[in-house]
């Protein structure tokens, strides 16, 4: 029986330092799993309900994670997941909306006195989310993860585990097909 | 002009990389030179770089909002109504650790009992397998089992419905195997018979394997033809007289007759 009190003393203590352990992450990560929620869906109510979902897998996962400081590269990745399987599930029970001409969006380039302004045209928002919904998703990823305000391609590299020169190469890639696409 | 031409749809290609600071020394130089001539590819150029400029604008954004305070509220409050589930259930004790592999050792059981069931014999046979101890017991005490598998519970083979009756096993003296013998439906009370009469020791089992020697070749003696004599043949014109020689060699020989 001393044995069977010890495991379970030592059972009690473990879990105890685990939750303590994940309620500090969660402090420092919340934000950063909503950021990345909110890049695939635009949406923040929604985002924010898959981030807290991301977040309670990732509670009911820690005791998984090997490695506790890859925490924020995991939950990165489980949000993206998470918020990729939400958008689909979106898009099926949506109607798909037909797109604007491509004439009318080049008038608007056309016609905007700088970036700011440009950004701020409904036309160019919604064109330029339904091409980067389109764009694979190793592409997607390192383009919404870089935009995340906080975070440049070396960091980003990191929380990917990714070499640096390739997120900056598909960086690149991805704006490049972008505004190929939106020309 | 034609030369003009094909020059600025070079050098539009190009825009995109030039706008992303992406294309080499030689390139850029003569990119730069083009636009320092050409007012349709500058202007164009100034679009190019608005439009990347507007997609890196938007794109951070999108992605710039602050969650509500009602994120950490709302995941702490679940955390709070699921306590415990940071370690599964199964690593929290050495007890409940040693109750899982029983289980999973019983239901490895369950499951190879359900194959060893699988593979009985055909529907419509009955199996019989004899189980006859080693030599050396037979010999002190002989005695024959029998085990019966019914029909009914088998589940089907590939032999199902053919009248074949197997013998599986090498030899019961030479592997210690246990022969297999698929019985027709109809023989099955001369086969009940036989085990009843030797579980009541009014056979001798053991000498009855024994005298069977299904593995052995049968024995099979030269055949000899006795020499063929021929004494008289009651023929008018003529007659054959057959006589052997020494070495067993017939040798017919004709007479003519008077």
């Amino acid at each position: 029986m001393d044995a069977f009190a010890a495991s379970r003393a030592e059972s009690v203590t473990d879990d105890a330092s685990l939750e303590r352990e994940f309620h500090e992450r969660l402090g420092e990560c919340a934000t950063l799993a909503f950021r990345v929620a909110l890049g695939v869906l635009r949406d923040c109510a929604e985002a924010e309900d898959v981030a807290q979902e991301s977040l309670l897998r990732a509670y009911r996962n820690f005791h998984h994670l090997r490695d506790r400081g890859t925490f924020r590269s995991w939950l990165v990745r489980i949000a993206w997941r998470t918020a990729i399987d939400h958008r689909r599930a979106q898009r099926r029970r949506q109607r798909h909306e037909e797109s604007a001409a491509r004439d009318g969006l080049r008038q608007i380039i056309s016609a905007a006195q700088n970036a700011e302004e440009l950004a701020a045209s409904c036309e160019f928002e919604r064109r330029l989310n339904e091409e980067v919904d389109t764009l694979p998703e190793k592409l997607r990823i390192v383009m919404i993860m870089v935009a995340i305000e906080g975070y440049d391609t070396r960091e980003v590299a990191g929380l990917l585990r990714l070499p640096e020169a390739t997120v900056k190469s598909r960086l690149r890639l991805a704006r490049k097909r972008l505004a190929e696409r939106l020309r | 002009m034609a030369g003009d031409t094909a020059n600025c749809a070079q050098i539009r290609e190009r825009m995109l990389d030039a706008a992303s600071n992406s294309l080499s020394g030689t390139l850029r130089a003569s990119f730069d030179a083009h636009l320092a001539g050409c007012a349709a590819c500058t202007t164009e150029f100034r679009r190019v770089q608005t439009l990347l400029q507007a997609i890196d604008h938007r794109v951070s954004a999108s992605v710039a909002a602050e969650p509500s305070p009602r994120l950490m509220a709302n995941v702490r409050r679940e955390i709070a109504a699921q306590p415990g589930r940071v370690r599964p259930w199964w690593s929290r004790s050495v007890w409940l650790t040693a109750a899982g592999a029983c289980a999973a050792l019983a239901l490895l059981m369950l499951t190879l009992r359900f194959v060893h069931k699988f593979n009985s014999p055909a529907q419509g046979h009955v199996a019989v397998s004899i189980h006859s101890p080693s030599p050396a017991k037979s010999t002190a005490h002989p005695r024959l089992n029998a085990t019966i598998e019914s029909a009914a519970a088998a589940q089907p083979r590939k032999q199902a419905g053919t009248h074949v009756h197997r013998l599986s096993g090498s030899g019961v003296h030479q592997n210690f195997a246990e022969p297999e013998v698929i019985v027709q439906p109809g023989q099955m009370q001369a086969v009940l018979q036989l085990v009843s009469a030797a579980q009541k020791r009014e056979i001798d089992g053991a000498n009855l394997l024994d005298s069977q020697k299904t593995s052995e070749p049968f024995e099979i003696k030269p055949l000899t033809i006795a020499p063929l004599k021929i004494s008289a043949l009651k023929d008018d014109s003529e007659s054959l007289t057959s006589s052997s020689s020494q070495d067993g060699t017939q040798e017919l020989v004709s007479q003519q007759s008077n």
